[in-house]
Formats: structure tokens, sequence, C-alpha cells
């Protein structure tokens, strides 16, 4: 039993740092990305247990990433897939549920809210 | 009155006829007495030639006899003998014969012969009978002698009885021949006479007849042909206009009858005259009534034209209104059919509409292409109560373009009251709002991204600032957190005041406050502080006099510009430190140029790079962060100098930003 990988796109710095701050302080270990197909070219080669994706990335979004996740994924196809969007209106939510997003977050949002949702889906095991 | 009417023709007539009756009877009576006559005297005539004939052919025939006899005598031959003989017998029966001849039968015959000669003749004739009883008998006497062979008894007998016997016949004979020759001569004379009568009662007549002529003539004159003529003047007279009474002569005949008759029919045609000239008179009033009917007519027609000229205007005027603007329009009467669709409705919605089609099919067949739940309600409404539906709204709806375009429509209704015959009719407007509806979305869309931008460092920050607060944090993540909340602030900070900036320069309230001022001492300024405070040197340089570099411009707002550009510079050139400020001055233009020795700028972006947010999409850029905003505010600031911005870059070897602005001499706009 090792640590959850988790894998974070956004090309955001003090994002990044944010939130590998917050989950690697609980325990998890960060592969970052900034851009949509660098994330692509990671799911290509390693399993993750949780995806995180920000919304407005270059490249490919979010949105983008995780419909492919779902359809190529492959390993990854399952695996819970954490959207971060500033986007509020309704259809892009439902965009995100048609692409299989597993949990909207809309920023800003709190650190610690953002734990328990991936403690959610990566219960500790202890 | 035609007994009291005396006939001229009958007068003429009757004397004409008289008097040539007359002239004829008189003229035939004379030539029939004359002819009669004529006819009397020529018998007389032939009888007498007749009897001289017949005496000359007893003269011959006595002749004859004696030659004979004496041949006898002379010869005494037989055949002398036979032929005296014979001729004695028939000059006996011819003398019997004119004897009795001239011997008158009756009383009548004695009165036709009553002339001298005749009874002369008639003497004679006896005289003759006596003398040849008496010489027949001397010559039986002499032949008696004769045949006794005594010739000289003979002889002398015939010369002494016989021949003077035989001489006084033929005396006798020839006095009557005389006679006869006399008579005859008398009866040529009377028939001569009459003869030269005839020719005188010709000439008679003829002079008659001439004379009856000339009366006649004379007559004609005075009563047919000078009233005639005298009618005939008085005629032409009214023939030219003078209906003149023509005096009456009095006469009861058919001159009288004329001049009756034509001063009647001259009263007649002054009548007539009159009567049509009252008529003209009146025709002619009714005409010009007419005339000046006829022109109010036409001026009615006119206005009536010119009216339905401008109506007809105003029709095509209407007609091209309802043709040329954006909107579809559709009017449909109170059964819900489409009485008027102009040529925009049916492209705007990509069908064929046209007059007659029902209205609420035509909007299932719209709310078939669109997923917008409001047309339903609206084609129940209209089911349910039209005709009377009164509606007065407006309804949006969503539709889908044949090519698959998502399009936006605003449709109006109205009811309009009493549009045809007290009916009720509807108009519906359609307002094609696809333009606005994507402006909208371009708002939405740069709203979600300003409020992206704005979240997104707010996040970091907030998030930062709940660990820090949450938590223990050893000292040196402090200082790190710390940092990156600063930063992030100062970011948002930025972000905030470019964003207000751009919408205050695009609301049009930026307000410019130009005034000359010194570029050369602008860019001093900037560049101090920068050389000052931040990590890379800007090396100012200005070619020519330095008073060449007067602008007029707004020093704040050129600061903001230049002070845009150099942080761009800056940020984008983190491996190298040099800035380059190069100013120099073209004629009326001064340039600016910015040269960074970083990251360069891709072709592809030189589209966007002066939009709104636009950051060049490169994770090594990205990772250098910046608002987006910079360079339009740059080039706003720019603009509203009447100035231009450019740029040159070379990837990985750096850029060269290009500001010219106007240069300003002696104190006033060079422009």
């Amino acid at each position: 039993m090792g640590t959850y990988q988790v894998l974070l796109a956004d090309d955001e710095v003090a994002l990044r740092f944010l939130i590998s701050e917050t989950l690697e302080d609980e325990g998890y270990q960060l592969t970052e990305v900034e851009a949509g197909d660098e994330a692509l070219e990671q799911l290509k080669l390693h399993t993750y247990d949780l995806i995180i994706l920000d919304y407005m990335m270059p490249g490919l979004t979010g949105i983008e990433v995780c419909d492919w996740i779902r359809r190529e994924g492959g390993s990854n196809a399952t695996k819970p897939v954490l959207l971060l969007t500033a986007k509020t209106s309704m259809k892009d939510k439902e965009r995100a549920a048609e692409v299989g997003i597993t949990e909207y977050i809309m920023k800003p949002f709190s650190p610690t809210l953002l734990v328990q949702i991936v403690n959610k889906y990566l219960p500790k095991i202890d | 009155m035609i007994s009291t009417k005396k006939s001229l023709a009958t007068f003429v007539t009757v004397w004409i006829v008289s008097s040539v009756l007359v002239i004829a009877i008189i003229t035939l009576i004379a030539s029939l007495y004359i002819s009669n006559e004529h006819k009397r005297n020529n018998k007389q005539m032939s009888e007498q030639l007749q009897y001289l004939v017949e005496v000359q052919s007893l003269s011959n025939s006595l002749n004859k006899l004696v030659s004979d006899f004496r041949g006898y005598l002379a010869f005494g031959r037989q055949e002398f003998l036979d032929a005296t003989m014979k001729e004695k017998l028939s000059f006996d029966n011819e003398l019997g014969e004119y004897s009795r001849k001239q011997t008158p039968d009756d009383y009548k015959d004695l009165l036709l012969r009553d002339n001298m000669y005749t009874q002369e003749n008639m003497y004679s004739v006896e005289a003759i009978e006596r003398l040849w009883a008496q010489y027949s008998q001397l010559i039986e006497q002499a032949i008696v002698l004769k045949q006794k062979d005594e010739q000289d008894e003979a002889n002398q007998l015939s010369k002494e009885e016989t021949t003077p016997v035989i001489n006084e016949i033929f005396r006798q004979f020839n006095m009557i021949t005389e006679r006869q020759n006399d008579n005859v001569d008398q009866i040529m004379n009377e028939n001569r006479l009459f003869n030269r009568l005839l020719y005188y009662l010709l000439f008679g007549f003829s002079a008659g007849l001439a004379l009856l002529g000339f009366f006649l003539v004379m007559f004609m004159k005075r009563s047919l042909i000078a009233p005639i003529n005298k009618l005939e003047q008085h005629v032409q007279l009214i023939s030219q206009g003078d209906y003149i009474v023509i005096p009456s002569s009095g006469r009861l005949d058919e001159i009288g009858q004329l001049e009756i008759g034509i001063n009647e029919m001259s009263r007649l045609l002054k009548l007539r005259l009159e009567a049509i000239e009252m008529s003209r008179v009146e025709v002619t009033e009714q005409r010009d009534e007419l005339e000046a009917q006829n022109e109010e007519i036409m001026a009615q027609q006119e206005e009536q034209e010119s009216t339905l000229l401008i109506i007809r205007q105003r029709e095509y005027l209407i007609r091209q209104i309802i043709e040329s603007i954006y909107e579809g329009l559709l009017l449909c009467d109170h059964n819900g059919h489409i009485i008027l669709a102009n040529d925009r409705i049916s492209s705007m919605l990509e069908l064929d509409i046209r007059e007659g089609i029902q209205v609420d099919e035509l909007l299932i067949h719209i709310d078939q292409g669109s997923d917008s739940s409001n047309l339903m309600f609206l084609i129940n409404d209209i089911r349910a109560n039209l005709p009377s539906l009164q509606v007065s709204n407006h309804i949006q709806f969503n539709y889908k373009s044949k090519n698959g375009e998502n399009l936006y429509f605003d449709l109006y209704m109205k009811t309009i009251t009493k549009l045809q015959d007290n009916h009720n009719g509807y108009l519906f407007v359609f307002r094609d709002r696809t333009e606005e509806e994507k402006v909208n979305e371009m708002k939405n869309e740069f709203v979600s991204v300003v409020s992206h931008e704005l979240r997104t460092p707010l996040s970091s920050i907030l998030g930062f600032v709940e660990i820090l607060l949450q938590r223990e944090v050893a000292p040196d993540k402090q200082k790190k957190y710390l940092e990156t909340v600063f930063k992030e602030a100062k970011r948002l900070s930025n972000l905030i005041v470019d964003f207000l900036d751009i919408q205050r320069m695009e609301a049009g309230k930026q307000q410019y406050h130009l005034s000359p001022l010194s570029l050369i001492e602008l860019m001093q300024e900037l560049a101090d502080r920068y050389n000052s405070s931040s990590t890379h040197r800007i090396h100012l340089e200005w070619m020519d006099d330095p008073n060449q570099f007067i602008v007029s411009g707004d020093y704040d707002r050129l600061f903001q510009a230049f002070d845009n550009l150099l942080s761009n510079a800056v940020k984008y050139s983190p491996g190298n430190n040099r800035i380059d400020v190069i100013m120099n001055s073209d004629g009326n233009l001064i340039r600016v140029h910015i040269k960074d020795y970083g990251l360069g700028i891709p072709e592809s972006s030189r589209n966007k790079l002066f939009t709104k947010f636009y950051r060049v999409d490169n994770s090594d850029r990205r990772k250098i962060g910046g608002t987006g905003l910079g360079l339009v505010i740059v080039k706003e600031i720019i603009g509203e100098h009447n100035g231009d911005i450019n740029y040159e870059s070379v990837l990985s070897e750096g850029s060269i930003f290009t500001v010219t602005l106007n240069r300003v001499v002696n104190g006033s706009d060079a422009k």
C-alpha cells in the first residue's frame, strides 16, 4: 500500500502551489503539469488514483481532458476527476456532467473543502 | 277647291288643242274639198283623155278604112275589100260605143257633164253618126259599083260623094279632138288652180300654226315663264336664306299654287330654320354644359389618378419598407390565415411562408426547429382563442438553422382590431437577435473570463490564508505562502485596475488631458524607477536634439502605456536583464523603441496580441503570468494620442516594440 497518486493540471503557479501544499500535507503524492496535453501524456504513461484538472488551460481544457480520460483513459478511465473552475453557469456544469466530471469545484475554494472531497474518493486506510 | 282652281295647264291645253283642232279641221275640210275636186278633175281628165284616145282611135280606124276602101277602089284586091268590110263593121261598133258614152244616161251624169264642150261634142257625135251612116251607104254603093266593075262611077262616087263626107267626118273628129283638148286644158287649168289652192292651204295652215305658236309663246311667256322666272328668283333668294314672302298674284292656277307652295315652303323653312337655330342654341348650351361636366369629370379623374398614384406610391413605399426591414413580418386574419408575409420572414426561418398558410401550422413548424417551450404555449393560445384573441406580448425562442447554426429570435405579437371588415387581425414580428445573443455570449464569455481571471488569484490568496489560519506552518513555509499571497494579491489588484481602466476607456469615459510634455523626461522617470527597483536595467538613449521630443500628451496615461511596455519587456526576458529604450525623431514623428532580449513572440500571436486577456499560449509564458490586458491598454492610450504601436520579434532573441507619436513644433500641434 503506497500513497495515493494524484495528477494535478493547472496553469496557475500559485494554485498549483496551494493545492500541492494542501494535498502533500495530507500525504498524497502529487504530479503537477501545466497544460492539458501534458496531462494527457502523463495519463498515458501512468495510472493515477485521482485527477484534478483546472478548466481553463492552454491547449486542452479540463473538460476535454476529462472527456478523453473517460473514453480513452484506459486505466485512468474510471478514476475520480475533479474540475476546478471559476465558471458558474448551469451550462458549464451540465457540460462537466456530460463528460464525466466527478466533482465540480468552484474557485475560490477552501483548501479544507478540497481535502474533504479528495478524502472522500481516496479514503485513508488506517 | 279643285273646282274653283283654274289650271293653267288645262287652259293652255284646251286652247292649244282647240286651236289645233280648229285649224286641223279647217285644213282637213279644205283639203278634202280640194282633193275631191282634184279627184273629180282627174276623173274628168282621164275621161276626156279616154275620149280623146277613143276619138283618135276612131279617127285612125276611119283612116284605115278609107285607105283600104280607096285601095280597093284603086286596086280591087279582095283583101282590101275584106279589110274594108271588117273595118267598117268594127268602126261601126266603135262609133256606137263612143256615141253611147257621150250620151248621158241620167241627170246625174248630165250634171256632171255640164260643160259646153260636152254638149257640143254630143252634137258632133250625132253629126258623125249621120255622116257615117251616109258614108257607109256610099261605100257600099261604091263597092257595088266596083264589084260591077264600074270603076269610073265608083271613082266618081268616091270623089264626089264619099270624100266630102269623109272630110266632114274628119272635120268633126278634129272638132271633137279640139274640144276634147280644150276640155282637157280647162280641166288641167282647174287642176292647177286646185294645186295652187292646196299650196296656199298648206301655207296657211303652217302660218296659222306658226301664229298659234307665236301666240302660245307670248302667252306662255306672260302667263308661265315670266312668273316662273320671278318665282325662280324668289326661290334663289330663299335658298340664300332670305325667306321672303312672294306677293301673291291672285292666280288660282298652277302658278298660283306654286306661289302658295313656295310661300308655304319658305315659311316652313323659316320656321324650321328658327327651330333648328333654337335647338342649335340648346344643343350648344347642352354641349357647353357637358363640356363643363366633362372637365369636371376629367378634373376628378385626374384627382383620382393622382390620388391613385399617391396611393400606389404609398403602397410601393410601404411594400418597400416591409420588404426592406430586418424583421420578418406576418399578418394574419381572424381565422389565422396569413394575408401578408414579407420575404424576410421566409429567409429568416428558412421556410416558404406565403399568404394562405395557417399561422398556427407555421408556428408548429417553427417549434419543430426549436427547443423553446413557449412556442407551444403560443400555439395553444392561438388555437383556443382566435378570432377574439387579444394579445400584445413578446416571446423569445431559439431555432436550429439548416446548416446547424443556432439562431435566436424575438417574436412580438399584437392584435390589430378592425383590420378587415370589423374582424381582428394579428401582427407577428420576428426579430433575429442571434447577433445580440452572440454579443451577449461574448459578453458572458468575457465576464466569465474576467471572473475566472479574478477568481484565480483570489483562490490562491484565500487558500493560503486559510491554511495559515487553520494550522501551524513552519516559518519558512509561512514566508513562502505569504510571498505567494502577496504576489497574487498584487496581480489581482493590477488586474482590477487594468480592467477598470479598459472599461473606462471603452466606455469613452477616460479623459485625456493633453499638454506639451517631454518624452525624454517621461522615459527618464520610468527608467529610473525600474533601474532602482527591478531586476532589469533600462538603458535609455536618444538621438538628435532633446528638444525634438516634445509631444502633446497626457503625462499619466503615456506613463502608464510605456510602463506596461517596459513591464512586459522585463517579464518576458527572464534570461537577460538588459532593456534598451531608443528614441529618434523622423520629421514630424517621434519613435520610441523598446527592445528586449527575451523570449520573443511567435508570429501566430500577431493578430491577437493586442486583444483582451490574450497571453501567448505557451507554458513558459503562462508561468510568467500577467493580466493579458496590458497591451490592450497601451494600444488604447497610444490610439488616443493619434499615435501608432507595432512590434518586431524573433523567437528566443527578443522583441522590439515601437511607439510612434506626433511631434509638437514650437508649442503647436504639427499633426
